[in-house]
């Protein structure tokens, strides 16, 4: 029979992840949740999914692309397919605790849950749009190389560099709701400073970068270009190191969830 | 393992929870405030400052509470508004950390302290089954192995497939009680919830909770204001006030210091009685009676008129105050309000004002108890809220003129109405 003790805890704590483990079919329920009940009530349904990505990458070959030199839609596109799915999934993960107030206020569960739950809609509307990259591809004639199996791996880079952003940001969030408005501003940022809709020209600033070298890698695997895996290694470690510590935080945070959100 | 069976379930030692005024912790710094102060703590040679705390902003909402539960017990916990109940079950439901003491739980704990929290609405009844279940830590295996059980003592098979929107409150709560009533926690916590659900419902909840702890050897422990089903279900009970307790006692001695401590508190003078809120001034409201007709207190026959005095103090600063007059059930629902500036356009200011008078020319609502809350705003913003202000008997009378009158279980008010039959 499992005992818990319940007392004041001071500091930094662990996290629990046989607790964790115990709840994993929450994980999977909360992300179902928000798959159903992304695109209820639009007339378009998951074509949303598509459309995003797709209509940036024609605005930006229309308007940036003479400045850039770069107005490929495959270039653009496979740049900006995962560029979207991190930036949704910051969005998610920073807003998940908020947004879920009733429940944090109300029933005990792990919380983390909650902004990991909040990646599987962007990563379902991920495969949903990567259905356009394949047609795009085909339509111009890009054949994918052996490079397209690393694709998993730079998936979960991505979903690793967006937890690391995104659980930080949820657990200050309950705090001061200034990180909501964070958000959208250092996205914006960090878009100019990615190498999303242009070639790797600043090495140094996309090794440092968290999303740098995996979206290169990720347009590199589609296009058949050589993979900078020097960078690929360098904003990997980045990205994990960023969640060490956005999940250090949030375990010191997690206690005080319920009484200030 | 002999000794193991004598160990209590539940283990509660010293448990203190303070609240920073406002419920909320220091949410008195910004965020520059914040930074600012953690930088200097890191750079600054001195020991850290100790911020001199000011004792009137904190608030205890429950102090140096201790009791034990043993195995198979159901234990009422009753008292006042504000008297800890709920935050005693929040830390019991692990959703938030004591500040100091500890409890000890042996065995998975359920808890049900909010109706239908984690549905969603959007989804079908069958789809916050599972995400409900899963919310309270079921595994999916198990939410299928009991889906029927819970779907039949809930009765809402014929919606299972609709979204949870469209459900009447009730059988929200009935979906959301099978759920926890299946977890097959070895403690089960239940805040006011059954309230909400028809008094049938509420019955078989109450029993399926006895069933619970009596057949299954669990433990149960829940909040109501129903001393009816307090009596009827619990083996003992626990009262608390101002954030303390006496611990586990009998039933009968606890409710009986239950309606005493009610009664003490009525007889002190409102002026001295802790408000639920108060903006920081004086109080304004020193005194209240109700009265029937003749004059008699706290008394009023259905139908009879009903006066109500308010003494008012502290009003200097007043500009445009609007008095409330709230009235609530026994079953905690607000039944109406009597406001001054809604009912009579009247708006309160200055010193002059010593005291009010609110007149109802015929009450109608359904033989009860209820509970008077006076309210007081100032520029639309609330400077005062009493609890509890006071009390009144509402009696049988037969303004019907057949001798019968609907009772509080069928409804709120008693409408005069003619019936006739169509040729």
């Amino acid at each position: 029979m499992p005992i818990t003790v319940l007392q004041a805890r001071r500091g930094w704590q662990t996290i629990d992840l046989a607790r964790l483990w115990r709840f994993r079919d929450l994980l999977l329920f909360m992300a179902l949740r928000d798959i159903k009940v992304r695109y209820k009530q639009t007339a378009l349904g998951a074509v949303w999914a598509v459309l995003q990505p797709f209509a940036m990458m024609v605005v930006i070959a229309v308007f940036l692309g003479r400045f850039t030199g770069v107005t490929s839609p495959v270039f653009l596109y496979a740049g900006l397919l995962p560029w979207t799915f991190f930036a949704a999934s910051v969005n998610g993960s920073t807003n998940s605790l908020v947004s879920n107030a009733g429940m944090l206020r109300k029933i005990y569960f792990p919380r983390l849950i909650l902004p990991v739950a909040a990646v599987g809609a962007p990563l379902m509307d991920y495969m949903v749009a990567f259905t356009v990259l394949a047609g795009l591809m085909a339509w111009y004639g890009v054949a994918p190389t052996f490079d397209i199996l690393l694709l998993p791996l730079l998936v979960l880079l991505t979903v690793v560099a967006a937890l690391g952003v995104g659980v930080t940001l949820s657990a200050m969030t309950v705090r001061f709701r200034d990180f909501r408005y964070v958000v959208p501003f250092l996205i914006q940022v960090m878009f100019f400073a990615t190498p999303v809709i242009y070639p790797i020209h600043l090495p140094w600033l996309v090794r440092l970068n968290p999303m740098g070298g995996t979206i290169a890698a990720f347009r590199a695997a589609v296009t058949g270009e050589p993979i900078d895996f020097v960078a690929l290694a360098c904003s990997g470690a980045i990205a994990c190191i960023m969640l060490a510590v956005g999940l250090a935080l949030f375990a010191r945070a997690e206690r005080k969830f319920a009484d200030l959100v | 393992m002999t000794t193991h069976r004598h160990q209590p379930v539940i283990h509660v030692a010293g448990l203190g929870k303070r609240y920073r005024l406002g419920g909320q912790a220091r949410l008195d710094q910004t965020l520059p405030e914040v930074i600012s102060d953690s930088m200097r703590r890191i750079f600054a040679r001195k020991p850290r400052r100790t911020a001199p705390r000011k004792a009137n902003t904190d608030f205890w909402a429950l102090r140096d509470v201790s009791f034990s539960i043993e195995r198979g017990e159901v234990i009422g916990v009753i008292g006042r508004n504000g008297a800890g109940k709920s935050t005693l079950l929040k830390i019991l439901a692990q959703i938030t950390d004591p500040t100091e003491g500890r409890a000890q739980l042996r065995g998975r704990v359920a808890s049900l302290l909010e109706v239908g929290t984690g549905f969603h609405p959007e989804l079908t009844g069958r789809e916050n089954i599972y995400l409900n279940g899963a919310i309270m830590s079921m595994t999916r295996r198990e939410i299928k192995a009991k889906f029927d059980d819970i779907v039949a003592f809930s009765g809402v098979e014929a919606f299972l497939d609709t979204p949870v929107k469209r459900y009447s409150s009730g059988m929200a709560v009935r979906l959301a009680f099978s759920v926890a009533a299946h977890l097959d926690p070895e403690i089960l916590i239940i805040d006011e919830v059954l309230a909400v659900g028809d008094a049938a419902f509420q019955k078989k909840c109450l029993g399926k909770m006895q069933d619970i702890a009596t057949s299954e050897g669990r433990t149960v422990l829940f909040v109501s204001h129903n001393m009816d089903s307090i009596m009827h279900l619990s083996t003992k009970v626990m009262v608390m006030d101002g954030g303390r307790t006496g611990g586990i006692e009998p039933v009968e001695s606890g409710v009986k210091r239950y309606f005493a401590a009610m009664a003490e508190h009525d007889s002190t003078p409102l002026l001295d009685r802790p408000r639920k809120f108060s903006a920081g001034r004086p109080p304004v409201f020193d005194n209240l009676r109700i009265l029937g007709p003749d004059d008699q207190a706290n008394v009023i026959p259905c139908g009879g008129a009903m006066r109500v005095l308010i003494d008012l103090a502290n009003m200097q600063s007043i500009q445009q105050g609007e008095c409330g007059i709230v009235i609530t059930n026994e079953q905690g629902q607000r039944v109406a309000i009597l406001q001054s500036r809604y009912h009579a356009n009247m708006t309160l200011e200055g010193t002059s004002i010593t005291r009010i008078e609110c007149e109802v020319p015929s009450l109608s609502l359904v033989p009860g108890t209820y509970q008077v809350d006076l309210s007081m705003v100032d520029n639309a913003r609330m400077i005062e809220y009493v609890d509890c202000a006071g009390r009144f008997e509402v009696v049988f009378a037969d303004v019907l003129g057949t001798g019968r009158l609907p009772n509080s279980k069928q409804g709120h008010l008693v409408i005069p109405a003619t019936w006739k039959k169509a040729a």
